[in-house]
């Protein structure tokens, strides 16, 4: 407790400090769009790109989720994705949950999931997660395509955007090297990230009639899927959007002659 | 401003009624036959939709407030929870989120056009003065709303702010203790900020009530800031103001409801998706865009006491500014020196709204300091020397006078 309270002290100085500290030549870079843009932009028809969504989930399952959590999305969510009730269920049972207390014994085991479960994380607590990870806790990817400046955008360009960095680029960090057991990606602030190139081409088998998982596919697919996952009411919300700003602009004119009406009844003008 | 018609209820219930508590008489006398200057502008409507915009935000607070949880280890679960498996969460939580945004923006108008037309003048310091108080409450408000999600930019913001106390001095560190309940931001903190985000609204409903109290007896000043001369001035409220205001309101829907359907996160921080944690500082810590020309002011005075100071004047100088600006003539439209210096001041607090967005350093702690220092000089120096050099244009006799000319 009393550590816990030094730290947050200490935590506390930081922040206070940071506001004047200068502002590191190693920003992030701006981040890439897709060709073609994200179909779930836009005002008219925006929607998910379902089939990219259900490959992402692929990569997602194979590849992230071995050391990211998605603990705010449940099985039951991916019907959105197209998957219908019977594919869910069998994806849920390919992960193995925390089950619930044994009513006789009190024993806890572990289960095949079900559709009402939300997605494990790969990781019994946080200490496990960085003791795996070189001591920091791989972030949770429910919601990282909105808590990123760029959001889906950010996730799709840091996938593709490792790379050996420049003499130049090695001279703007501090240090004027990469840490050990960290990377070069100038699309995340400051340069320079822990987690190792995740992607690689034909690392994850799509099935048949599906592209090629070259990165940038992979890339682009996962990206699509987090997106829905930090959004997946994105949809619905700009229909709803579009409708009613068509019946409140209806509104609105309609509520203007009336008060037109009025002016020229009650003043005269 | 007394009703311009007596009230004749003609319901056997209403009279009964109204004969033991006048509800109804008090009604029709401040919203029906309440009289009106006949030459009110739009700019006049910005109340009502502050008005509207209290009520969006009570309404969807209560609900919020039926599925948040406040405590650290479930605050932010929750928020995902309204947003995933509430019905219509999302719609209730980002209605909230914008329209405490869109309230600011709407009272930001309504407080400079009362700053264009001398609506602070006699008779009207009093209300000018609630309004203020308003204003405090609102931000109060706002920045502990801002703290419920508890993510990175909720915990580091509250951090940043509550410690501004720790510059009062004997007692400052006492009283950021209280603020926090223990000895950082943590659950007692949440807690109290969470109880008093629920209780800060309705206070604000009870000033806003005497707002209007306060507004309804000397009644609206008006474009020519002329007084009403008599009835021929002047036009009831029902059906003329409620048209208008509801044309404004649904005016304001259209561009409110763009914006939560489809850039609700647009005036929102990527930050606070992060679930908050002590031990990592966002490296821009930065308040909500409504605090942004007063965190510029803060930070443009390198001690912290004083930044405080000077932050928390920036308000209490318009408390003064009814005995600052003591020039007879009211409205701006009249006196075209104070009209040129009113732009340079909405330029001002616009410019300090960016620098507040920047780092400080370079020419951006330059410009704040200029900006700020145009910000005292107008309400401390610039006002009060208009107030005696400054010729103003003819009035015109009266406001029907003038409404007949124009028409």
């Amino acid at each position: 407790m009393k550590n816990k309270k030094i730290v947050a002290g200490l935590a506390l100085v930081a922040g206070l400090s940071l506001p004047a500290l200068a502002l590191a030549s190693t920003d992030a870079e701006e981040p890439m769009q897709p060709p073609g843009g994200w179909p779930q932009d836009g005002i008219i028809g925006a929607h998910f790109d379902r089939q990219a969504a259900q490959r992402g989930f692929q990569v997602y399952k194979e590849v992230c989720h071995n050391c990211h959590s998605l603990k705010y999305v449940a099985f039951r969510n991916l019907e959105d994705l197209g998957f219908n009730e019977a594919e869910v269920k069998a994806i849920a049972a390919g992960f193995m949950v925390q089950g619930e207390p044994d009513s006789d014994t009190g024993e806890v085991k572990d289960r095949p999931g079900k559709p009402f479960d939300h997605i494990p994380s790969p990781f019994p607590n946080p200490e496990a997660a960085a003791a795996s990870n070189n001591g920091a806790v791989p972030p949770d990817l429910s919601l990282m395509a909105k808590a990123r400046e760029g959001g889906p955008s950010h996730i799709y360009s840091v996938l593709q955007g490792y790379k050996t960095p420049t003499a130049e680029e090695l001279k703007e960090l501090p240090g004027g090297k990469v840490p050990e057991g960290s990377y070069y990606n100038p699309y995340k602030a400051g340069h320079v990230i822990a987690m190792p190139p995740p992607l690689s081409d034909g690392l994850v088998q799509y099935g048949d009639g599906q592209p090629q998982p070259t990165v940038q596919q992979m890339a682009y697919d996962v990206s699509t899927f987090l997106a829905w996952a930090a959004e997946p009411k994105l949809e619905q919300r700009k229909r709803m959007g579009f409708f009613y700003e068509i019946l409140l602009l209806i509104v609105c004119g309609l509520l203007f002659a009336s008060y037109k009406r009025i002016s020229k009844r009650v003043l005269g003008h | 401003m007394h009703p311009s018609r007596p009230f004749e209820p003609k319901n056997g219930f209403i009279k009964w009624f109204d004969r033991q508590l006048p509800l109804f008489t008090v009604m029709h006398g401040s919203l029906v036959a309440y009289p009106t200057p006949k030459n009110l502008n739009y700019w006049w409507s910005f109340g009502s939709l502050a008005g509207f915009m209290l009520g969006v935000q009570i309404i969807t607070g209560i609900i919020l407030a039926m599925h948040y949880t406040p405590n650290v280890d479930m605050a932010f679960g929750s928020v995902e929870h309204i947003m995933r498996d509430v019905n219509y969460g999302w719609l209730l939580r980002y209605v909230h989120a914008n329209g405490a945004s869109f309230f600011f923006i709407v009272v930001y108008i309504h407080i400079f056009r009362g700053l264009f037309y001398g609506s602070y003048k006699a008779p009207r310091e009093l209300l000018w003065m609630l309004g203020l108080v308003i204003l405090i409450l609102m931000m109060a408000t706002a920045f502990m709303g801002y703290v419920l999600p508890w993510g990175q930019m909720s915990f580091w913001g509250a951090t940043v702010i509550t410690n501004l106390f720790s510059a009062i001095p004997l007692v400052g560190n006492d009283i950021v203790t209280l603020l926090w309940g223990g000895f950082a931001v943590d659950n007692p903190t949440l807690n109290r900020f969470f109880s008093l985000h629920y209780l800060l609204p309705f206070v604000i409903a009870a000033v806003a009530f005497l707002h209007i109290w306060a507004l309804h007896i000397p009644g609206s000043n008006n474009p020519l800031g002329i007084d009403v001369k008599g009835p021929q001035d002047q036009i009831d409220f029902h059906p003329y103001h409620t048209a208008k205001d509801l044309f404004m309101i649904s005016a304001l829907m259209v561009i409110f409801f763009g914006v939560v359907c489809f850039a609700p996160n647009y005036l929102g921080h990527p930050d606070n998706y992060i679930p908050a944690d002590p031990l990592v500082t966002p490296p821009h810590i930065v308040p909500e865009w409504y605090f942004l020309p007063f965190y510029a002011i803060l930070r443009s005075i390198p001690d912290k006491l004083l930044g405080v100071l000077a932050m928390f004047s920036a308000i209490i100088v318009l408390f003064l500014l009814p005995w600052l600006d003591s020039h007879k003539v009211r409205s701006g439209a009249f006196r075209p020196i104070f009209k040129q210096f009113f732009v340079l001041l909405v330029i001002d607090v616009i410019v300090l709204g960016v620098v507040g967005a920047n780092p400080p350093e370079g020419s951006w702690l330059i410009i704040g300091r200029l900006a700020t220092a145009y910000y005292f000089l107008h309400f401390l120096v610039v006002l009060p020397v208009l107030s005696r050099v400054e010729k103003a244009r003819p009035l015109p006799e009266s406001i029907s006078q003038a409404v007949l000319a124009k028409h």
